[in-house]
């Protein structure tokens, strides 16, 4: 599995030498502004920073999707499902390296911002500063207030859905080229599968919230919330498996 | 024996493009898969390596049903290209040695370099003949137990023909079977020991070059225009 994981990660590296490219552009500018005692830069920098990493977590989750359909879709699909691995091998390789990714992803701005927080440390005064600095961008940006445990859980929420997001894809992609792989229109059909399921997750989750919500704290809410996109997500994992498995050809 | 299948048959919607398919494959022999464009060559080749699902019928190999750890003896060439567009001709020597252990890395390079293949060429850049002599080379470099080479001189000059053909012939032994899918009868009647006409999906004819020689007294070449051309 670890040799599947190899190339799979290798089929969407390319897109990460990117954002690198696009991460140490913004870090440079940001700390030219910074050094510069340029403020109107440094805010620009930190403000595309944090749109890069909304878009670059969206898109890796795409990549991901969009390599599973041409390693089905294509004569390269020959490459993969030749060998001698399982179908749910292969797509457990595929979500190990999606999850991976984002990883990866994280860990760049996570380094671009700490070399922005290096710099604005080197250049004013406290971590204090810096949190509140933090703290009033991002309220500015989206006229929200910012509460850190609130901030944790909701990073939680976002890892459990963007990894829903992968797997409902995943079965989307699958189960339509199963039923209709010779279909022209299979991409679109994919697509409107991939709503589907998405919609059904979100009004699986807000009832099952719902049959809690005169008994229990907000944050329990959430967590059951949480626990059935987990479970719809592992419920995916599995039938994507089982189809390819079993019905899938290419 | 090797491979045995049992009344197959694959659907695509209402089309058939493969039915009642029952044939046996002995280990040691070189076949020839014959019929024209579209008569279940290449469906029934993937099947048997596991890249077509959902068929009707039994396929057993080595007396048990078929599964996907098969594919570490079964060695399926397709006639397109399928090599990663981001490979360079080296990368897929390591792919091959990464997943299959029959792959032997050096006969890999001998046989690149009878093929004239630089190893540092992506793959993406390959013309039709080089990324198929890449194909043969790769799958050939593996020491498997059934060979599936779908129409492997597709695309390959007259020269270069004679020199996959040798390399073929060379890979057989007794230990092993190989089965090319062609509608070039001319180019492989040499160096069969069976032959498998099909037909809209289903087999009309099959056995042993010697069985089919004395049932019918006259070259392969002209039986295929026979059944196919109906002259």
């Amino acid at each position: 599995m670890w040799k599947l994981f190899k190339y799979e990660w290798r089929k969407q590296i390319s897109s990460k030498l990117i954002i690198g490219c696009i991460l140490l552009a913004l870090c440079a500018f940001y700390v030219l502004g910074t050094v510069l005692h340029k403020e109107g830069w440094a805010e620009i920098a930190m403000v595309f920073l944090v749109l890069a990493g909304m878009f670059a977590a969206i898109y890796v989750g795409v990549e991901s999707l969009l390599v599973l359909n041409r390693d089905i879709r294509t004569k390269e699909s020959y490459m993969l499902f030749m060998v001698p691995k399982s179908a749910y091998q292969i797509l457990a390789a595929k979500i190990l390296a999606a999850i991976c990714q984002i990883f990866l992803t994280i860990v760049m701005f996570g380094a671009a911002f700490m070399v922005c927080f290096t710099a604005y440390m080197a250049a004013n005064e406290s971590l204090a500063d810096m949190l509140n600095y933090l703290r009033q961008m991002v309220e500015e940006m989206f006229e929200v207030e910012i509460e850190w445990d609130i901030v944790l859980r909701g990073i939680l929420t976002m890892f459990v859905a963007w990894i829903n997001m992968i797997a409902s894809g995943f079965l989307a992609i699958i189960s339509v080229r199963t039923v209709l792989s010779r279909t022209k229109l299979a991409g679109v059909l994919a697509f409107a599968v991939y709503i589907l399921l998405n919609w059904g997750t979100s009004a699986l989750s807000g009832k099952a919230v719902e049959l809690f919500a005169d008994s229990g704290p907000v944050v329990l809410q959430e967590s059951i919330a949480l626990g059935v996109m987990a479970v719809i997500t592992v419920i995916c994992l599995i039938l994507s498996g089982w189809m390819a498995e079993k019905k899938l050809s290419v | 024996m090797l491979l045995e299948c049992d009344n197959l048959a694959k659907f695509y919607g209402r089309k058939p493009a493969v039915r009642n398919i029952s044939l046996k494959l002995e280990t040691g022999h070189i076949y020839g898969l014959l019929g024209p464009n579209g008569s279940g060559k290449t469906t029934w080749m993937k099947m048997v390596s596991g890249l077509v699902k959902s068929w009707k019928g039994d396929i057993r190999y080595q007396g048990q049903p078929l599964s996907c750890h098969d594919k570490a003896e079964i060695a399926y060439m397709s006639t397109e290209p399928f090599f990663y567009s981001f490979m360079k001709i080296k990368d897929v020597g390591t792919y091959y040695a990464d997943f299959f252990a029959d792959f032997d890395r050096d006969r890999f390079y001998r046989l690149l370099d009878r093929m004239e293949l630089d190893l540092n060429d992506k793959t993406r850049t390959l013309s039709s003949g080089m990324a198929a002599k890449l194909k043969l080379a790769a799958t050939l470099a593996r020491d498997a137990k059934l060979y599936l080479l779908d129409e492997p001189l597709n695309g390959i000059d007259l020269v270069a023909r004679d020199r996959i053909m040798e390399t073929i012939v060379e890979t057989s032994a007794p230990k092993n079977t190989i089965v090319m899918s062609t509608h070039l009868v001319d180019e492989i009647e040499g160096t069969i020991d069976g032959a498998i006409f099909v037909k809209e999906g289903e087999i009309v004819l099959a056995g042993s070059m010697e069985e089919i020689r004395a049932q019918y007294d006259e070259p392969i070449a002209d039986l295929y225009r026979k059944i196919y051309g109906g002259y």
